[in-house]
């Protein structure tokens, strides 16, 4: 049984919980709280704490096994702290997060978040600071955790930076004798040569209306294709001329080179099996086709495209880990030593390695030698990083409302319904009425 | 507990029927306390927070009176809601017990094979939500699906395969029939024990009057199963009402707002948007607008069975 | 009945026997059965060939081979906690405290609704009733914050109870509905040869009811064993996970191991499939609200 490899914790087994009922947390949690205090990092030795790590990334290919990697490491180098790993899976976890926190407390010591959803955690007042976990790790923080500061403390450590690229699959590409594209048209061009119906695609997005969420994430990427973004300030800017050629872009594709339909999930394994020549696709997902593809020589000719688009630009989205302020004062300062642990540069750069991740979060984070075996990431590497709250304006705290107001006049578009103009004229006055809700509040 | 023994003492005089009888009241309190505790109370506290202003990392909960209320008679996307939500209980509660009065008059014929036949059409039922949606993905996929097999074999003229859940005058139709696969064996099982309860002889007289099939479904079936079809029609409507893994998973409410019903704008509302309280408002109204519904399906009952008796 | 006597049907004298006339009986049959039988078949053919098959135009209609890997890792004993074994022994679990709550306090809610009336009757039914018309979506957050407060999380015997409120209305209405199928004189002999009435309902009502009995676990086990929102915002531990909440967690963003998914899918369905196999028979019995009244 695996469970027993996994250290007990005040009575959560479930046998123990079947055993003695609800009487058993309780007394878990009394038992818990005697405490003492603690300096803020400190060096002094703990009663064993058990810290509960919520994350998405359990269930990622490759990026779970890393980081299982990493805590018993951890747990090996010392004995007094242990980290549990709890969490959802990616499209549920924000909303399990949310429910937490309005109830008063998330419900486990550490936590990570996407930007926008940290930036409304931090206002909310569910994070700590974190200065002292980057002094004791003897770390610089990168210019881009700047966004993660709150009276100039930064409250969560960015723990994967993601970008958005062209993932391309080269050995498709010189079958068809093409090359990077040097131009919008040209890889519009490509896209289509690409494709061979029914079972052969020149490029996949996400745009299943079930999955609303990944749509939006990605489909931000599609207006800074043409140096633009999704507002300024407090004005949407979605009938701006970038994002309507952007969407543009994204219907002619969809149209005549995209496997229709197709959810994330199996658009990545129709990838990994070489039906699909490209993906708008972060960085984050190369793992997945290097520990399971079909297609094992796939790997090795995954490429990323250099930016051959107006600007060169690509969302870069940093994702924070961070300390929960409602927690036990003890399970703060055990969470900071791990923290503090993994930041140091040594354990960082594994971490990083293991996850196959690209953009390091601290100076130096990234061995030379190991970034010079990657040779999918110089795409990744060439764009010029635009931030969320660039790319959104003061919507970043709003992230989702508005994906929830382009996606659906999207999808009226990519069921042939309706023009790009139409949809986006539409979907400019709702967001206006919300940024008069939200920001005149 | 002097009350209990009273209640038995009394209940031990069949005779005379107690003047007061605390036994129904005795049996009756734990399933309200219950039911009280878990679902009345939250749902007044949704009450109360329908009239505040309770959004995450804006501020602290304040009170704002009707305002929530005015933004929601205003907001085009709610009525959008209300409509794609009666549309879908209305076709859902027709398709699915339609569907169980049909299948329920197969499955009450004598032939071979009928219990593999019962087994197999009921078998939806025991299926669980999410694998329900996987499999329905898979089918309906538009450049996979074995779908698209069948159309273009029904259909030749089809330029190109039909997007599916992706189309916005398929979406709807597409998730009602969903639903309907999944409820119908139940609304059919209870169709069918209802049809069994009616006696043999009946039929045997009408079929000596030389009465025809259609005859004896539309004198002696369907007089006598009415009643169930009506309260499965009311029970239809509630579980329409309240269905969310189903549309959630397969189309998230999309495409455009389509098949947005109340249930999902409350869950979009409230757990995607962090708007506690507009959610809870508009959960509100869609719960007062299906009492309403309910409220008239129960009276016209009331009509009807007064007539019949009159 | 009254209108089959005031509408005489006409008569018709050929009513002989004839075979072929059921033809088109046995082509509706198969029909009906293919169409509901065809999505749960094309679960186990995506779920055991391998997925390439099942992602090529047009897919095989039976599966070109077999590939069980995916069903093996689902199953496999590492550190890794995603483990389906162990979230349908949780669901098992689940689905079975649920169950039994529900028998409980189905009968004692049942009981109440039948026989003889009382006042305040039909407005207790009516109570039943609208609890049944709240989405499960808008007590989420009151129930999640209440469960908190009282450090409940983690629980399966909690989520059993919540389960237990949500299905608890339907069954008692199935229950009473069985009940009201026993002659009242029935309930009187017994209760003149001494028996109080909660010894009518032991010794008599229940066991006449059983098939209504096993309809109601039916019921209550299928919702538990479906049930997602609450039980994944109130078990946060993954050993603890149901398969409902473990299958759910298994779709993330950036990749969905879609074979594993769909064996996990496949064994998530077995289950109640195989739970409702054994007891079907009772089912129609059960259900015998033959005399539905309203």
């Amino acid at each position: 049984m695996a469970e027993k490899k996994f250290p007990k914790q005040s009575g959560l087994s479930r046998r123990e919980f079947l055993k003695t009922g609800a009487a058993a947390v309780v007394a878990g949690v009394v038992a818990s709280k005697a405490s003492s205090v603690y300096a803020a990092v400190p060096t002094v030795r703990f009663a064993p704490q058990t810290v509960k790590f919520l994350t998405w990334f359990w269930q990622e290919a490759g990026r779970g096994d890393a980081w299982r990697a990493m805590i018993k490491k951890f747990h090996d180098s010392q004995s007094d702290i242990k980290i549990e790993e709890a969490g959802y899976g990616q499209e549920d976890y924000f909303t399990q997060i949310l429910i937490q926190a309005k109830s008063g407390k998330i419900d486990g010591d550490m936590f990570t978040e996407t930007p926008d959803g940290f930036l409304r955690l931090m206002k909310a007042g569910h994070t700590i600071p974190l200065e002292d976990v980057v002094k004791k790790a003897g770390v610089t923080l990168s210019k881009a955790q700047d966004m993660l500061r709150k009276d100039g403390q930064v409250n969560g450590l960015d723990i994967v930076t993601v970008r958005f690229g062209l993932l391309y699959n080269k050995a498709l590409f010189d079958k068809a004798g093409l090359g990077e594209p040097k131009s919008i048209d040209e890889w519009l061009s490509n896209v289509k040569t690409l494709t061979k119906k029914p079972d052969q695609f020149g490029i996949y997005s996400p745009h299943v209306a079930s999955e609303p969420f990944s749509v939006w994430f990605i489909l931000q990427q599609w207006a800074v294709l043409y140096d633009g973004v999704w507002a300024k300030g407090q004005t949407p800017l979605l009938t701006s001329d970038p994002v309507i050629k952007g969407l543009k872009l994204f219907k002619a594709m969809y149209d005549v080179a995209m496997p229709q339909g197709t959810d994330n999930g199996t658009a990545n394994k129709l990838y990994g099996s070489g039906k699909i020549a490209q993906m708008m696709v972060v960085s984050a997902a190369v793992n997945q086709w290097k520990v399971n593809a079909d297609n094992p020589d796939l790997y090795g000719n995954l490429r990323s495209a250099k930016p051959f688009w107006p600007g060169g630009k690509a969302i870069t989205r940093i994702h924070p880990i961070c300390v929960n302020s409602n927690t036990e004062k003890d399970k703060q300062d055990a969470a900071k030593v791990f923290l503090s642990w993994l930041y140091q540069k040594p354990n960082y750069q594994e971490l990083l390695e293991r996850c196959l991740d690209v953009i390091p979060a601290i100076e130096g984070g990234i061995r030379p030698e190991y970034r010079a075996s990657l040779t999918w990431a110089d795409g990744y590497d060439a764009a010029t990083a635009i931030t969320v709250p660039e790319t959104l304006g003061d919507f970043v705290l709003f992230n989702d409302e508005l994906g929830q107001i382009v996606v659906p006049h999207f999808s009226e578009v990519l069921a042939g319904n309706k023009s790009v103009e139409d949809a986006m004229a539409e979907a400019q006055k709702e967001a206006e009425a919300l940024a008069k809700r939200v920001f005149t509040a | 507990m002097a009350v209990q023994t009273r209640a038995a003492v009394e209940a031990n005089r069949p005779v005379a029927p107690p003047r007061r009888d605390f036994l129904p009241y005795m049996l009756a309190l734990p399933i309200i306390l219950y039911e009280g505790f878990f679902i009345l109370i939250p749902i007044l506290q949704q009450f109360g927070s329908s009239f505040t202003s309770d959004v995450i990392g804006m501020g602290p909960v304040k009170w704002i009176g009707m305002d929530n209320f005015n933004r929601m008679f205003g907001d085009s996307k709610f009525w959008n809601a209300l409509r794609v939500t009666l549309t879908f209980m209305g076709f859902t509660v027709i398709v699915a017990v339609g569907l169980g009065l049909i299948a329920a008059l197969l499955m009450n014929q004598r032939f071979r094979g009928r219990s593999i036949a019962r087994t197999i059409m009921t078998i939806p039922w025991a299926f669980p939500d999410i694998p329900t949606v996987l499999v329905f993905f898979w089918i309906l996929n538009p450049s996979f699906g074995i779908i698209n097999v069948v159309a273009r074999a029904l259909l030749p003229w089809l330029e190109q395969n039909p997007k599916w859940l992706l189309d916005i005058n398929l979406a709807m139709p597409i998730v009602v029939s969903i639903a309907s696969w999944k409820a119908f064996p139940f609304y059919a099982l209870v169709t069918l024990a209802a049809m069994q309860g009616i006696p043999a002889e009946l039929y045997e007289a009408a079929r000596t009057d030389g009465a025809n099939r259609w005859h004896l479904f539309r004198y002696i079936t369907l007089p006598d199963i009415l009643p169930t079809l009506m309260l499965l029609g009311v029970l239809a409507c509630i579980f329409s009402f309240r269905q969310f893994a189903l549309i959630f998973l397969s189309t998230g409410g999309g495409p455009g707002r389509v098949t947005e019903t109340l249930v999902i704008q409350v869950y979009k509302t409230a757990f995607n948007s962090f708007d506690f309280s507009y959610g809870a408002t508009i959960g509100v109204a869609g719960f007062i607008a299906v009492f309403a519904i309910t409220l008239v399906f129960v009276y016209l009952q009331r009509v009807r069975a007064a007539d019949e008796e009159g | 009945m009254t209108t089959l006597v005031s509408n005489p049907v006409p008569r018709r004298n050929n009513r002989t026997f004839r075979p072929l006339r059921r033809i088109p009986f046995y082509i509706m049959v198969l029909l009906f059965c293919i169409v509901t039988a065809f999505p749960v078949y094309w679960m186990v053919v995506s779920a055991v060939q391998p997925v390439k098959y099942s992602l090529s135009y047009p897919p095989p209609l039976f599966p070109r081979a077999i590939e069980l890997t995916p069903f093996n890792d689902i199953f496999k004993a590492t550190d890794n906690p995603d483990r389906v074994d162990i979230w349908i022994g949780n669901s098992i679990i689940l689905a079975s405290i649920t169950t039994i709550i529900c028998l409980v306090l189905t009968i004692v809610g049942a009981y109440s609704l039948s026989g003889r009336r009382w006042r305040g009757q039909a407005q207790f039914g009516f109570v039943l009733l609208m609890t049944q018309m709240l989405p499960e979506a808008l007590i989420l957050i009151p129930l999640y914050a209440t469960v908190d407060h009282l450090k409940l999380k983690n629980n399966l015997i909690v989520v059993g109870m919540v389960d237990t409120a949500f299905v608890l209305p339907i069954c008692i209405w199935i229950l009473k509905n069985v009940f009201d199928t026993i002659p009242k004189e029935i309930r009187d002999a017994a209760l003149v040869d001494g028996c109080n009435r909660i010894g009518v309902l032991r010794r008599i009502m229940l066991p006449i009811s059983a098939p209504g009995l096993v309809a109601v676990a039916v019921v209550a086990f299928f919702y538990s064993w479906n049930e997602f929102l609450f039980a994944a915002s109130l078990i946060g531990d993954k050993k603890l996970y149901p398969a409902s909440v473990g299958l759910a967690s298994m779709i993330s963003m950036i990749n969905v191991p879609i074979d594993r998914l769909l064996a996990a899918g496949l064994v998530f369905s077995i289950f109640p499939v195989i739970f409702y196999l054994f007891v079907q028979r009772y089912i129609v019995t059960g259900l015998s609200a033959g005399a539905i009244k309203g």
